[in-house]
């Protein structure tokens, strides 16, 4: 059994499996380039994909994007593969649910989960206990067949809130100059 | 760092638990006395046994706010669910040549908190002092933490809740010089501050007026944010905490500036309407 996996994140490489880990993206674009190859790498790799939408990139926007660009996108999602759902539909949902999830792909025959979801629902009343919720899955996702990535418009975030932010995952990711580098980690 | 799981410093001392050793860091009175009279009010509500060491002002202030929240302080301390000594009466029993005997403190500690207990009846203690504080104050750096270490030790062997007051400016570069992670080290939870959203707002404005046309140098430094193993307390606070650590002249400016914020705030707040 293999313990890494390839991101698909253009300059980010191979990374663990069990990586929680954090994405700040500014645009649009900067999110549909990242996280549709993040996902086209996990199809390649048989894994089961999860993706939790929300402004500025909602389900039928992603769903065209990714049908434009992957074949078979219809049966993807037909076989349970891929999934594209809004973040309404995971809205209250605790860590035990991506578990489920991971025993749901072990069942499939799948390689592990792949997850990636956009916080942009996110309202500053609810930032702590969502940080909260952050760092329960990071505890949780450790040592486990599942990757999550967490988008956050970083232009939104005051400074402090991406502080905190950076220490709920293991690792960030960030563009600078056309490039996506990876920053910080648990060390 | 064990991140900040309580939202505000009322519920993190309301429902401080045996063994938890938290500290305000407070410039004003008010707030000093706030958090001192909601921490006792909680366990005497909650029937635990309190133990007060406390200077004869602050004494006073802690005792005023008690009494306006329907406590009888006297019958309190008949009944021996609180007990009062006086910190610069008790500092002189324990000091050899400025600094605490260990021996002689933890005794005066476990006696203390033995009669606290009143055969039982009190199950629970709860500690407020601020003998470390009066240390601290006198520039005796080191007897301080030597004090509190002391002092966590004694709530870790006598599973008791301590709670300590540091008369410290949160937005003073000075007291990031090694004073305030002095604290950090012997503490469970930080408070640094009455109103958490306030500090955290000054900070925020601070650092985005400091970084201001250094926004990729600014992600880049909040992207390489550690996780670390000191105690609880709000994001901003870490914030500062870690900023001092890694760009101390920036971290200076940055002070400055979220003190000002507070001070123009505070100005508008309190101008008559």
């Amino acid at each position: 059994m293999r313990y890494i996996t390839e991101s698909g994140i253009p300059d980010i490489g191979k990374i663990p499996w069990g990586s929680h880990f954090c994405q700040m993206y500014s645009t649009r674009g900067d999110l549909a380039q990242s996280v549709i190859s993040y996902f086209m790498a996990g199809l390649i790799n048989n894994e089961r994909c999860i993706w939790v939408t929300s402004e500025p990139y909602n389900v039928e926007e992603a769903a065209a994007d990714f049908k434009r660009i992957v074949p078979g996108f219809e049966t993807m999602i037909k076989e349970g593969r891929l999934r594209i759902c809004d973040h309404m539909e995971w809205y209250g949902k605790n860590t035990e649910h991506w578990l489920e999830e991971e025993q749901r792909s072990w069942r499939g025959g799948y390689e592990g989960l792949r997850i990636s979801a956009n916080t942009s629902f996110v309202t500053p009343l609810d930032w702590d206990a969502f940080m909260q919720y952050e760092r329960d899955v990071h505890k949780r996702l450790n040592g486990r067949r599942i990757l999550a990535l967490c988008s956050y418009n970083i232009t939104k975030i005051e400074p402090t809130n991406a502080f905190e932010m950076v220490r709920a995952h293991q690792f960030s990711i960030r563009r600078n100059n056309g490039f996506w580098e990876m920053l910080g980690s648990d060390g | 760092m064990k991140e900040s799981t309580a939202s505000t410093w009322q519920s993190l001392l309301a429902n401080l638990g045996p063994t938890d050793h938290a500290v305000q860091i407070y410039q004003d009175d008010d707030f000093f006395g706030n958090a001192v009279s909601h921490f006792t009010a909680h366990g005497l509500l909650k029937n635990e046994a309190i133990i007060i060491v406390a200077t004869k002002p602050h004494w006073e202030n802690i005792a005023g706010r008690l009494i306006y929240k329907g406590f009888d302080i006297e019958e309190l301390r008949r009944a021996g669910q609180l007990t009062l000594l006086d910190a610069e009466e008790t500092l002189p029993k324990f000091l050899v040549n400025d600094m605490p005997d260990g021996r002689t403190f933890k005794g005066i500690a476990h006696d203390t908190i033995e009669k606290a207990r009143s055969n039982g009846h009190y199950a629970n203690v709860r500690w407020w002092g601020e003998m470390v504080n009066v240390l601290y104050v006198q520039g005796n750096g080191q007897g301080s933490t030597r004090l509190e270490e002391f002092f966590d030790e004694v709530a870790h062997q006598e599973s008791i809740a301590i709670f300590c007051s540091f008369l410290m400016d949160k937005f003073d570069s000075e007291v990031y010089d090694g004073a305030l992670q002095s604290v950090c080290r012997t503490h469970a939870h930080l408070i640094p501050s009455e109103d958490y959203l306030r500090h955290k707002e000054c900070v925020d404005r601070a650092v985005l007026e400091v970084f201001r046309g250094m926004e990729s140098q600014l992600l880049h430094w909040l992207g390489t944010a550690k996780r670390w193993s000191g105690p609880e307390m709000p994001g901003s606070q870490a914030l500062l905490l870690r900023l001092m650590e890694s760009k101390p002249a920036i971290a200076g400016r940055v002070l400055a500036l979220a003190r000002r914020w507070e001070n123009t705030s505070r100005s508008l707040r309190e101008r008559p309407s």
